[in-house]
């Protein structure tokens, strides 16, 4: 009994930082794989979702601006967009209240398809209008279609994180 | 009494939360505005921006790579697995290949011999002399908007921003960002890849640019001679950061509604490894000044 409330402080840090390691690991391994049909999807845009989505105070507004500066410098687009995609897909699911996101994986998923699909639709127009020619709308499709199809799989695991460690030590 | 006092201090701790969390609401809304004002005003060639692209793939490039190894283990494996049931003609066909190779070699080397001696008679300078770095690729970082990988080699290695990188002897792309261990290059199928170019056949000059998909376009072209389709397109060294005759593509197809499509000769999705092609000007500069009595 004294050895566990001992270490819980320790438990409950750890804890607290998971939403922030499994960001960065995710972020981490979509830099390790090659582009399928030219494309990549930006998966790290789940966990942001997830965790924003669950209200951990522990995954603040300046861990999804570091994910979206380290996307922005790796990939060499025009800097300062995936800072603001992050940021606002976070702003969205954290402060909306019309939808109980966190208690239905259906309506999760279908904000998360329709925010992420205006989001890409808009970092194309920007982008292929003012800064870069000859961007293939049909890559940027593809590539939000396999960021649809990976949600369920990465919602499934952080899911698990969630509920096994991160609440039972910040409950 | 005390009842009451608790009670004040409740509503008090109350609003200081209330006002905690608005002011974290207008912290969040305040960069999600200046982000998007970011994208218009900083330029993806600042000097700044530059430096922290070398820092932040100094930072990350190492967790990439051990995250990356394993995969390439395995990747690996599975190869010699398929490769070990051929072996036996494979090896036929490279001693085969081995041989038509050192016949190419020696005749390279009296062409060489004959080259050198004839640069001798007629006074002719090169640009500089070519060298090659070969290294490994670690990881990718394109999208849908880049076609860009990570190399295991930076500016400790003498990696510089705008050198060619081949594959086989074909040229696969640039160098873009350059950190200190690790650098960025952009595929010539990138839609920001823009490679000065000419038909080999014709001599024609004309720009070579991505689209993002796996065939890019001749752009600019000078409207001299009529293409064809097959005809090989190398570099031309115009811009001096590319060296002239590296092969590039053919020509695939030529219509009115695609333009001039050209096949890459090496497709994105079997670089493994790659070099990259360092030119030196030094020496050229050096006997134009010495050559000119050029004085500071």
């Amino acid at each position: 009994m004294v050895r566990k409330s001992k270490y819980k402080w320790l438990f409950s840090f750890l804890a607290g930082q998971i939403p922030f390691l499994s960001g960065l690991l995710i972020l981490t391994l979509s830099f390790v794989f090659n582009p399928v049909f030219n494309t990549k999807p930006t998966l790290v845009l789940i966990p942001i979702f997830f965790w924003g989505m669950e209200k951990i105070q522990s995954f603040d507004f300046i861990f999804v601006m570091l994910f979206g500066f380290i996307q922005d410098f790796m990939d060499g687009t025009q800097f300062g967009f995936n800072i603001f995609m992050f940021l606002s897909i976070y702003f969205m699911v954290y402060y909306q209240k019309f939808f109980p996101l966190d208690t239905s994986f259906a309506f999760s998923y279908l904000a998360f398809t329709i925010s992420t699909l205006v989001l890409y639709l808009l970092k194309y127009v920007v982008i292929s209008s003012m800064f870069v020619e000859n961007i293939n709308f049909l890559n940027i499709i593809i590539g939000w279609a396999i960021l649809i199809l990976c949600y369920p799989i990465l919602y499934w695991i952080l899911q698990k994180l969630n509920l096994r460690i991160v609440r039972k030590y910040n409950a | 009494m005390g009842a009451i006092l608790n009670k004040l201090s409740t509503s008090k701790n109350m609003k200081i939360q209330i006002i905690k969390r608005l002011i974290r609401k207008i912290f969040i809304i305040l960069f999600i505005v200046f982000s998007f004002i970011l994208v218009f005003i900083g330029k993806p060639d600042n000097f700044i921006i530059n430096k922290t692209s070398g820092v932040v793939a100094d930072v990350m490039s190492p967790f990439v790579k051990i995250i990356s190894y394993p995969i390439y283990i395995v990747g690996t494996f599975i190869e010699d697995v398929k490769n070990f049931r051929s072996v036996n003609a494979q090896n036929i066909e490279l001693k085969q290949e081995v041989s038509k190779l050192k016949e190419q070699l020696n005749y390279l080397k009296q062409m060489e011999v004959e080259n050198n001696e004839l640069r001798k008679l007629t006074n002719y300078t090169t640009n500089g002399v070519n060298y090659i770095l070969s290294t490994r690729i670690i990881g990718s970082t394109g999208s849908g908007f880049t076609h860009s990988f990570i190399l295991d080699a930076g500016a400790k290695d003498g990696v510089k921003k705008y050198e060619g990188v081949l594959v086989d002897g074909y040229l696969v792309g640039q160098i873009n960002s350059v950190g200190n261990n690790y650098s960025r290059m952009i595929l010539i199928t990138d839609a920001t890849s823009k490679i000065p170019v000419q038909i080999e056949r014709t001599k024609t000059r004309a720009f070579l640019t991505g689209n993002n998909t796996d065939y890019p376009k001749l752009a600019y072209f000078e409207n001299q001679e009529p293409v064809e389709v097959g005809d090989v397109i190398i570099t031309s060294g115009m811009g001096g950061n590319l060296p002239s005759g590296i092969p590039v593509g053919i020509i695939g197809s030529i219509s009115e509604d695609n333009g001039i499509v050209v096949q890459p000769f090496v497709h994105h999705s079997n670089i493994d490894y790659v070099k990259v092609i360092k030119t030196s000007h030094t020496a050229g500069i050096k006997n134009f000044i010495s050559e000119n009595q050029i004085s500071d």
